[in-house]
């Protein structure tokens, strides 16, 4: 999968399932502000990713991510590994 | 694989609110555990357990499943509250005397969080399923 194709799918999923416009999902946005994610909701972000991309991810990692931007890089290498 | 481990020794829930008594299996993070409905059990309502019983049936399950590991390693198992409950399904309510069986499904886990599957039924069918995120105690 180029790496396009995942942040546009990447942004379809979480835009659906955090309730937010698409259009608010930017790369440099704070992901945890943006979907407004608490500490119940992050592990639902893990699991989609993990469902839609059929990769494991460890939580402790994805806690550390900040931005978008930060998430497209880690899951891009995860999916093309 | 675990096997057969009494439920006691991985939730601090005890009778009259002990609503698992025994881990049947544990692999990986996954288990399955069972519970025979007495007929004095205070969830019952009409000779059926309510939908609070087989609630609390899956929650105690996975929260003795999130405990496993610790066990394993010979540690107080870490204790788990439940957090949230969602897609909860009810096919059917278990009458006294029928064994509930609780299959809990690891999902995902982030930062102390663990998302389980978690459907029960008994020697008369499916009961209920449901996805349930447990805190894990630090």
């Amino acid at each position: 999968m180029i790496k396009e194709e995942l942040i546009a799918k990447m942004n379809e999923v979480l835009a659906e399932e955090f309730e937010v416009e698409v259009e608010a999902i930017t790369p440099d946005a704070d992901i945890k502000k943006t979907l407004e994610l608490d500490s119940l909701s992050l592990v639902d972000m893990v699991a989609l990713i993990e469902d839609t991309f059929d990769i494991k991810i460890d939580g402790q990692d994805v806690s550390k991510i900040k931005t978008f931007s930060e998430l497209y890089d880690f899951v891009n290498e995860k999916v093309n590994a | 694989m675990l096997r057969d481990i009494d439920a006691r020794e991985l939730i601090p829930q005890r009778e009259p609110i002990l609503m698992t008594q025994t881990l049947y299996e544990a692999s990986g993070n996954d288990a399955r555990t069972g519970f025979v409905i007495s007929q004095d059990n205070m969830f019952l309502e009409d000779g059926h357990l309510s939908e609070m019983g087989v609630i609390e049936n899956m929650a105690q399950s996975a929260a003795a499943t999130a405990g496993i590991n610790t066990y394993i390693n010979g540690e107080k198992p870490v204790l788990g509250y439940i957090g949230e409950i969602k897609k909860c399904i009810f096919h059917r309510l278990p009458e006294a005397g029928e064994t509930l069986t609780a299959e809990v499904h690891y999902i995902s886990e982030a930062a102390g969080v663990v998302l389980y599957n978690i459907s029960s039924h008994t020697e008369n069918g499916p009961c209920a399923e449901c996805r349930m995120k447990v805190f894990l105690e630090k």
